[in-house]
C-alpha cells in the first residue's frame, strides 16, 4: 500500500508521484487501466491544457469498451 | 554557490539624480548594509531600485504598470530633473556568483524597458520575494486567504506541478460524475421511443413495448403473428421478416428497391456544392484522371534518369570514390585528373553519384505509383461494367429501358476501352443514371403510400428501430454502471494521490513552522509564553485540500485561533516578518540576500534590539540590506552586527541638484575640474566639496559647534562650520597662512567667522551673477587652502583631537598639527 515516508520526505514533485504512482501500481486492488490514464494525462508534472478533455475522453471509451466486453469479473 | 549583490548605482532615479554607487563588497567578502536616514531623505529609493530592476513588469508594485486613479504610474520612477539634467535614469546592478561576476544596467522609462539578462538569472535562484517592507508585512497574516496562503507557500515550496494534479484531478473527478450521473443519451432515446409509441410508452419495459407491438403493429395484419421478445433471434421477428419479403415481391418493391441500390452503387450525383458525386462510374473517372497523372510523372522521371542503365556504374563508382582508404587522384575510367574534371574534386563528385542515384529512387517511386494506379483503374473499370451490365438488365426487366439510351451507349463505348485511354464521355449517362433514380424512388413512395398503414414492411421497420433502442439503451446503461465505477476508482486512485501531496506538503510546511516559531519567540524576546504558530493544511475528508490555516495556540481554552483576532499589533507584526524571514531563509538559498524597508516602525526598544539579534544569530550567511528611519534601530544594529560583514551608512541630506548624500559622501575634485574644463558651472559642486571638507576637519579637530535648532537636526551649513573652524583655529593659535595676491572671500569669512551667502560672494558685486572665471579662482583657492591641513609628518589628512589635547594630532601618525 502507500508509503506515508516515502512520498512525505520527498526532495521534489516529481519523486511525489513517482512514488505514489509507483505504490497504487503495486496494490493488487488498483484499476490499472485508469491508472494508465491518470499518468498518461492527469499525474505528471507537465500536463498538457487538454489533459482534462484527453482524461475524460479516454475514461468514457474505458467504460464503453467495458460495457461492450462479456462480464467476465476482470479488467485489464 | 550563492550569488550576491557587489555594488548597486542609480542614476536619476526616485530621489537619486546625479549617478551614486553603493558597494557591497570588500574584495570578495559580501557587505551587508544598513543605512539610516530621516524621513524622506532618499532611503526607501534604494530598496525602490532593487524592486524595480528585479520587477518582470518593469515598475514598483504601489505604482502600478500604468498611471491611474490610484497609481502614479512608471513615470514616478524617473527623477522630476532628470530630463533638465541630460541624466539617463538607470538602476545597475553588479554580482557575483562564486568566481563569475555579472552586471547590467537596467533603463527606467514608461515603456516597460525589459527584465535584464542579470536579473533574470538571479530571479531563476529565488523562490520567493526578498524585499520585506515593513507597510506590507501584516498582509500575509491578515489579508490572505488560506486559499491565496497555500498558493504562496506551494510556490515557496515549488509545489505548483502538485498544486495543478491536485486541481486537474478535481475537476476530472466532478465531470466523471458529471457523466456518471448524466440521463441525457437515455433521455434521448426513450424520446424516440415515445415518438414511435405515440407517447404510449414513455419508459423502457421490454414486456409492455412487446405488447404494444403485438397489439398496434403486428395484430391488424395478422393476430398470430407475435414477438415475443423484441429480439431478431425471436420467431415473430423471422416470421415477420419473411412476410415483408414476401409482401414486398407481391407488390412489386423487391425489385424496385433493388434496381434503386444497384443504380445508386454505379452512380449518385451531389447533393450540394459541398458534396461530390459517388458510385463506381465516378470512381472510375476519378481513378483514370489519377492514372494520366501518374503516367505524365513517370514519364518525367523516366526523361530524367534516361541514363538509368549506368545505375549499376554510378553505385559502384560511388563506392569507390567515398572509400577513404582508396588513394584517387583521377578518374578510373578516362584517367581524367579529377582536379580538371568538371567536377573539380572528388568530393563533389561523390555528390553528383548522390543526385543522379537519388534521382533514379524518384524515377522508381514514380513508377510504383502508375503500377498502382494502373491496378486500380483496371480493377475499378470491371466492377462498373458488372454493375451496368446487371443494371441493364433490371432495367429493361422493369420496363425502364426505353429511358436508358444513353446508359446503354455509355457501356457500348466504354466495353473497349483500355488502361491509357481517356475515360469515355458520359455526362448523358450521368444525367440519365440520376432521373432513373428519382423515378424508381418515386415509384416505390407511390406503392408504399396505395400500400395504406398496416404493412409488414412498416411493422418491420418499427421493429428495427425498437430492437436497436432496446440495445442502445442497454449499452447505455452498461456504459454508465462501468463509469459509476471507475468514477469510484478515481475518487479511491485521487484520494491516495491527494494524502501524498498533502503529506509532502506537510512534511515541508512542518520544517517551515518550527523555523517561524523559531524567530517569533526571538523577536518576542525569547518570550516562552509566546503562543505556539501552527501552520496547519486541512484534515484528510476536507473537500478543499488547497488551503493553509495560519493559526496560535493562544490559551488553553483558545487553541488553533486566528492572530488578528488575540495578538497585539505589534505580535502580528513579529508574526509575519518571522514567518517572511524563515522562507527566505529556507528557500532563497542560492540568492541569499535579505532587504528589510522600515521593518521596526510598531516595535519598542527591546523589540528592535531582538531583530538586530535575530539578523546577527540567524542571517550570518546571508546579505542584507536594512533601511530605517529608526535611529535606535541603527545604532543597535552597529552594537550587533559584525564590522568586518556589515557597513553603516548614514543619509544626512537630500539636495534637488544631486540627490541624497551620505555621511561619508565626498564630491570628487576631479568631478569639478571637469565641469570647468567644459565650460560648465560647478558651483553646487563646489559648495557641496567645501561642505565636506568643513565637516570632516571640524570632526577630527574637535571643534565645538552650536546645538542643531530641533528642525534641522542633522544638517550644519557651510557657514556655520566654517564660523566654527575660525573660531577654534583662533583659539588653538593655528593661523592659517595667506594666499599671496588674493582677496579670498571664503578665506576671511573662514577666519572672521561670518556666515557667507553663496553664489554672491565670487563676484566683487553682490548682484551680479558669477561667471566661470570666478569659479574657476575660487576653486584654485579653495584646495590651496584646504592643502594646507596635512601632516607635516607623515602627509596624512585626518587627525583627532582628544579631550586632553588643546591642539589636534594626526590620526595616524599623532604628530601634533600645524601649518
Amino acid at each position: 500500500m502507500f508509503s506515508e515516508e516515502s512520498s512525505g520526505e520527498a526532495s521534489n514533485s516529481e519523486e511525489v508521484i513517482t512514488a505514489t504512482v509507483k505504490s497504487l501500481e503495486d496494490d493488487p486492488l488498483t484499476d490499472a487501466a485508469l491508472l494508465k490514464v491518470l499518468v498518461e494525462h492527469i499525474a505528471r508534472v507537465d500536463p498538457k491544457d487538454s489533459a482534462i478533455a484527453d482524461a475524460v475522453r479516454d475514461i468514457e471509451t474505458l467504460a464503453e469498451r467495458r460495457a461492450e466486453e462479456p462480464e467476465d469479473g476482470n479488467h485489464d | 554557490m550563492a550569488i550576491t549583490i557587489e555594488a548597486l548605482k542609480l542614476e536619476g532615479f526616485r530621489a537619486y539624480l546625479q549617478p551614486q554607487t553603493l558597494s557591497l563588497c570588500r574584495g570578495t567578502t559580501p557587505l551587508s548594509l544598513a543605512i539610516f536616514a530621516p524621513n524622506a531623505k532618499g532611503k526607501s529609493s534604494l530598496v525602490d531600485a532593487i524592486e524595480y530592476y528585479f520587477s518582470t513588469e518593469g515598475t514598483l508594485s504601489r505604482l502600478g504598470k500604468r498611471q491611474a486613479q490610484t497609481h502614479a504610474g512608471p513615470l514616478a520612477m524617473e527623477h522630476v530633473g532628470a530630463q533638465e539634467h541630460g541624466v539617463i535614469p538607470a538602476v545597475h546592478l553588479w554580482f557575483r556568483d562564486d568566481a563569475d561576476k555579472f552586471d547590467e544596467a537596467r533603463a527606467v522609462g514608461t515603456s516597460a524597458p525589459p527584465l535584464p539578462a542579470a536579473a533574470r538569472l538571479v530571479l531563476s535562484s529565488v523562490k520567493l520575494p526578498f524585499i520585506i517592507r515593513g507597510y506590507e508585512l501584516r498582509s500575509f497574516v491578515e489579508d490572505n486567504t488560506p486559499e491565496n496562503r497555500y498558493k504562496e507557500i506551494a510556490s515557496w515550496f515549488a509545489l505548483d506541478p502538485l498544486l495543478t494534479i491536485q486541481q486537474n484531478l478535481r475537476t476530472l473527478r466532478r465531470q466523471i460524475k458529471k457523466k456518471a450521473e448524466s440521463n441525457t443519451k437515455e433521455t434521448e432515446r426513450l424520446r424516440d421511443l415515445k415518438l414511435i409509441t405515440t407517447n404510449a410508452i414513455t419508459a423502457w419495459d421490454e414486456a409492455k413495448v412487446c405488447r404494444w407491438f403485438n397489439t398496434t403493429m403486428l395484430a391488424p395484419l395478422d393476430e398470430q403473428v407475435e414477438f415475443a421478445a423484441l429480439s431478431t433471434e425471436d420467431a415473430g421477428f423471422r416470421e415477420l421478416t419473411n412476410r415483408k419479403s414476401d409482401e414486398d415481391e407481391q407488390v412489386g418493391l423487391g425489385p424496385l428497391k433493388r434496381l434503386g441500390a444497384h443504380l445508386k452503387a454505379v452512380f449518385t450525383d451531389a447533393k450540394d456544392h459541398d458534396d461530390e458525386p459517388s458510385g463506381l462510374l465516378a470512381d472510375f473517372e476519378k481513378a483514370v484522371a489519377s492514372h494520366e497523372a501518374a503516367t505524365r510523372r513517370e514519364s518525367e522521371e523516366r526523361s530524367k534518369v534516361s541514363k538509368a542503365v549506368f545505375n549499376d556504374v554510378w553505385a559502384a563508382a560511388k563506392k569507390i570514390f567515398e572509400a577513404t582508404d582508396v588513394e584517387l587522384d583521377t578518374c578510373p575510367v578516362c584517367d581524367t585528373p579529377l582536379k580538371l574534371s568538371p567536377a573539380g574534386a572528388r568530393a563533389n563528385v561523390v555528390l553528383r553519384l548522390e543526385a543522379k542515384l537519388n534521382d533514379l529512387e524518384t524515377y522508381r517511386e514514380a513508377e510504383r505509383q502508375l503500377t498502382r494506379a494502373t491496378t486500380s483503374v483496371q480493377g475499378i473499370f470491371h466492377k462498373l461494367m458488372d454493375a451496368l451490365e446487371t443494371v441493364s438488365a433490371e432495367l429493361k426487366e422493369a420496363r425502364y429501358d426505353k429511358k436508358a439510351k444513353a446508359i446503354v451507349h455509355y457501356l457500348d463505348t466504354a466495353k473497349p476501352w483500355n488502361v491509357g485511354n481517356a475515360a469515355p464521355e458520359s455526362q448523358e449517362a450521368m444525367a440519365e443514371l440520376t432521373e432513373l433514380l428519382s423515378l424508381v424512388s418515386e415509384e416505390t413512395d407511390r406503392i408504399v403510400r396505395l400500400q395504406g398503414e398496416h404493412t409488414y414492411a412498416k411493422a418491420f421497420e418499427t421493429a428495427n428501430r425498437l430492437i436497436e433502442i432496446k440495445l442502445h439503451l442497454s449499452r447505455i446503461r452498461r456504459t454508465k454502471t462501468e463509469l459509476q465505477a471507475l468514477h469510484e476508482e478515481l475518487n479511491r486512485q485521487a484520494r491516495i494521490i491527494n494524502k501524498a501531496v498533502v503529506e509532502h506538503a506537510q512534511y515541508l510546511v512542518t520544517k517551515l513552522q518550527k523555523d517561524v516559531d523559531s524567530l517569533y519567540k526571538e523577536i518576542q524576546g525569547g518570550n516562552v509564553n509566546a503562543p505556539p504558530i501552527r501552520l496547519e493544511l486541512p484534515g484528510e475528508d476536507d473537500v478543499n485540500q488547497q488551503r493553509i490555516q495560519l493559526l496560535i495556540d493562544f490559551a488553553k481554552n483558545r487553541k488553533g485561533v486566528v492572530p488578528s483576532g488575540y495578538l497585539s499589533d505589534s505580535q502580528i507584526h513579529t508574526l509575519a516578518l518571522a514567518l517572511r524571514l524563515s522562507a527566505i531563509r529556507m528557500f532563497n538559498d542560492r540568492f541569499p540576500v535579505v532587504v528589510l524597508d522600515d521593518v521596526v516602525t510598531s516595535y519598542d526598544a527591546d523589540h528592535r534590539k531582538n531583530i538586530a539579534a535575530v539578523l546577527a544569530k540567524y542571517f550570518e550567511e546571508f546579505q542584507i540590506i536594512v533601511v530605517t528611519h529608526d535611529e535606535l534601530f541603527f545604532n543597535l544594529l552597529q552594537d550587533h552586527l559584525s564590522s568586518s560583514r556589515w557597513a553603516f551608512r548614514r543619509i544626512t541630506k537630500i539636495e534637488s541638484e544631486f540627490g541624497p548624500s551620505f555621511h561619508d559622501h565626498r564630491t570628487p575634485d576631479e568631478a569639478i575640474q571637469a565641469k570647468l574644463d567644459a565650460g560648465q558651472s560647478a558651483a553646487a559642486e563646489m559648495r557641496q566639496a567645501e561642505e565636506e571638507w568643513l565637516l570632516d576637519i571640524c570632526r577630527g579637530f574637535g571643534v565645538k559647534v552650536v546645538m542643531r535648532p530641533v528642525d534641522r537636526p542633522y544638517q550644519f551649513d557651510r557657514g556655520e562650520l566654517a564660523g566654527a573652524l575660525a573660531s577654534f583655529l583662533k583659539g588653538a593659535g593655528l593661523l592659517p597662512p595667506e594666499v599671496p595676491g588674493i582677496s579670498n572671500t571664503f578665506l576671511s569669512s573662514l577666519q572672521k567667522g561670518v556666515i557667507e551667502n553663496f553664489a554672491s560672494h565670487f563676484s566683487d558685486n553682490p548682484f551680479k551673477a558669477s561667471s566661470i572665471g570666478d569659479e574657476k579662482a575660487r576653486w584654485v583657492e579653495f584646495r590651496y587652502f584646504r592643502d594646507q591641513f596635512v601632516c607635516g609628518s607623515c602627509g596624512k589628512r585626518r587627525f583627532k583631537r582628544p579631550s586632553s589635547l588643546k591642539k589636534p594630532v594626526c590620526a595616524k601618525c599623532e604628530t601634533p598639527f600645524s601649518f
